[in-house]
């Protein structure tokens, strides 16, 4: 497996694609500080600088799927996949050495962010404080890494079954973006106030609140926040949301079901790439 | 070219890309008005069909950056464009043959779903309030901007000859622009002044203060290049399609017809001189 890992970070590094998703997560690290910074100066309040460092999982979910998609399906139509396995190299080998390479180009591409995220802040705000306890953070950051990995399996095992890379980018990018987008509106939906205080009208048009609470119609009860909370603690797009906006409220729960998608998406990319007929 | 035309409909109708938007789009044109209806028993309120049947344009930046990335980027992978030159047709004919077809794949996609989302808001929202003056000038506008953001996907295609590439870069655009319209929208939304202070006294009366402005409020400049850019860009056309509040129809109208004939002509100009390995 060594020798298809040391072919891969060969071909990775003179890939123009790779570099220019290193260039976005780069300018995603950036644009997440500057936007930051700007906003709280309008706001005349402080912008901690754990509040977007773990916004590299929205970035993954957008690079990874290009990634893989491109990188990895490029194997199919060069013919490579096959020419692995007529040497000798099994299809589980394969297969791990792709999860592999996906797993650390995820670890590069949030790194990479990072990087240009800390850095930007010790320049613009370097007496900017934490909003969280670091026992919390630290727990975030392997929760981070688990769901990089939970990532990484699922969109490899799309990109190792898709033999259409241009297929495969789209069902990846819908994907990733379907993540991020559904996290953010069930978080919206279960933060939803559950009672809004009662309004009476007053003089001058001024509508004054009256001391009591009535219950929010648009707060979700029931079956539906069940099912919300579900989403939110057992979906990609729920775990990936937790993370980046500091939400997690059972870091341990995110680390294992992350690693059970991944598992679960590890497994079915498996035995589906044994079956698959690597024309 | 009514050949190229026509052989592109009959490629139309079995491409795989076209029916999983079409059947999406439809999807979404039953779902919306539905979901539409039953939050208006919970919220106790009326929502009429003017904000739902134009809502198909901000989807259809997404439905058609994945219909049109995935339909022409067959032409190159299996060589049919090199086999129609080679049978005597010109650039320009290949090219436009292909805006044709993706133009019209697009609005059949837009009535994907506005056919649905008009019977079933009828049905079960009510009459529409809005007049019949604002319905077609919106429709009309709604359906340059389908065209505008075509446009610019056929030129991606047509001159990206990597699929997956192509499918990238078109499906890129459209969450870049969501990203920009959002920002464009909240800042152009800021409101001039803040309420000011609410405050209790020991008697229970409240005392507001006097407003004060809004540092975010946009002026001057800045103001009018985010007016422009609200006017300009196809995913904040979409939106304001969708929501049926267009507040320059001249500039929007202008803005779509300015984006189509740059795409068209950049397209077709650089079209002519690729190399088609």
């Amino acid at each position: 497996m060594g020798n298809i890992l040391r072919a891969w970070a060969r071909s990775i590094c003179r890939d123009w694609l790779f570099w220019a998703e290193t260039a976005f997560a780069a300018w995603g690290g950036g644009f997440m500080v500057l936007n930051g910074v700007e906003a709280c100066r309008e706001k005349n309040a402080a912008f901690p600088w754990d509040s977007g460092a773990f916004n590299c999982l929205m970035i993954a979910s957008i690079v990874l799927p290009v990634f893989c998609s491109i990188t990895l399906g490029r194997e199919y139509g060069c013919g490579g996949m096959r020419n692995k396995t007529a040497v000798g190299h099994g299809r589980g080998r394969v297969y791990f050495s792709a999860l592999l390479v996906s797993f650390m180009a995820a670890l590069w591409f949030a790194g990479v962010y990072l990087l240009c995220y800390l850095g930007l802040f010790l320049a613009l705000a370097p007496e900017a404080e934490m909003s969280r306890e670091p026992g919390y953070l630290l727990a975030l950051a392997v929760c981070s890494l688990i769901v990089l990995l939970a990532l990484a399996a699922f969109f490899t095992a799309l990109a190792m079954l898709i033999q259409s890379q241009a297929w495969g980018v789209t069902i990846g990018l819908a994907a990733g973006f379907l993540f991020v987008i559904a996290g953010w509106f069930v978080s919206l939906l279960l933060h939803t106030p559950e009672f809004l205080p009662l309004y009476a009208s007053g003089t001058d048009n001024l509508s004054l609140p009256t001391g009591e609470m009535t219950i929010n119609p648009a707060c979700p009860q029931g079956a539906y926040r069940s099912a919300l909370e579900f989403f939110y603690n057992y979906t990609l797009g729920g775990m990936v949301f937790q993370c980046s906006s500091l939400d997690a409220g059972k870091p341990w729960l995110i680390i294992l079901n992350a690693g059970v998608t991944g598992a679960l998406a590890t497994l079915a990319g498996v035995r589906g790439f044994y079956r698959k007929d690597l024309r | 070219m009514n050949k190229l035309v026509f052989a592109g409909f009959a490629r139309l109708k079995k491409d795989l890309a076209f029916w999983v938007c079409f059947w999406g789009m439809a999807a979404l044109g039953v779902y919306l008005p539905v979901a539409q209806y039953f939050d208006s028993l919970r919220y106790n309120t009326v929502f009429a069909p003017d904000d739902l049947v134009f809502n198909y344009t901000p989807f259809i930046c997404i439905a058609a950056a994945v219909f049109i990335s995935l339909y022409l980027g067959i032409d190159y992978s299996d060589g049919t464009i090199r086999n129609k030159m080679m049978v005597g047709r010109t650039r320009n004919e290949i090219y436009m043959s292909n805006w044709v077809v993706c133009v019209i794949g697009t609005l059949l996609l837009c009535l994907a779903f506005a056919v649905p989302a008009t019977v079933i808001s009828l049905f079960l929202l009510g009459a529409a309030k809005a007049p019949a003056m604002a319905f077609l000038t919106t429709a009309l506008l709604s359906i340059l901007v389908a065209v505008a953001v075509t446009s610019i996907y056929v030129l991606v295609s047509m001159l990206c000859p990597n699929k997956a590439v192509a499918s990238t870069i078109c499906l890129i655009i459209p969450m870049v622009l969501f990203v920009a319209a959002t920002v464009i929208n909240g800042a152009l939304m800021e409101p001039p002044t803040n309420e000011g202070m609410v405050t209790f006294t020991e008697n229970g009366m409240e005392i507001a203060d006097d407003s004060v402005p809004n540092p975010a409020y946009l002026t001057g400049i800045k103001r009018a290049v985010y007016e422009f850019l609200n006017d300009f860009l196809p995913v904040n056309q979409a939106i304001q399609c969708a929501g049926m509040g267009i507040t320059n129809p001249l500039r929007f109208a202008l803005c779509d017809l300015g984006i189509s004939l740059a795409s068209i002509f950049a397209g077709l100009g650089l079209f002519a001189r690729k190399d088609l390995k």
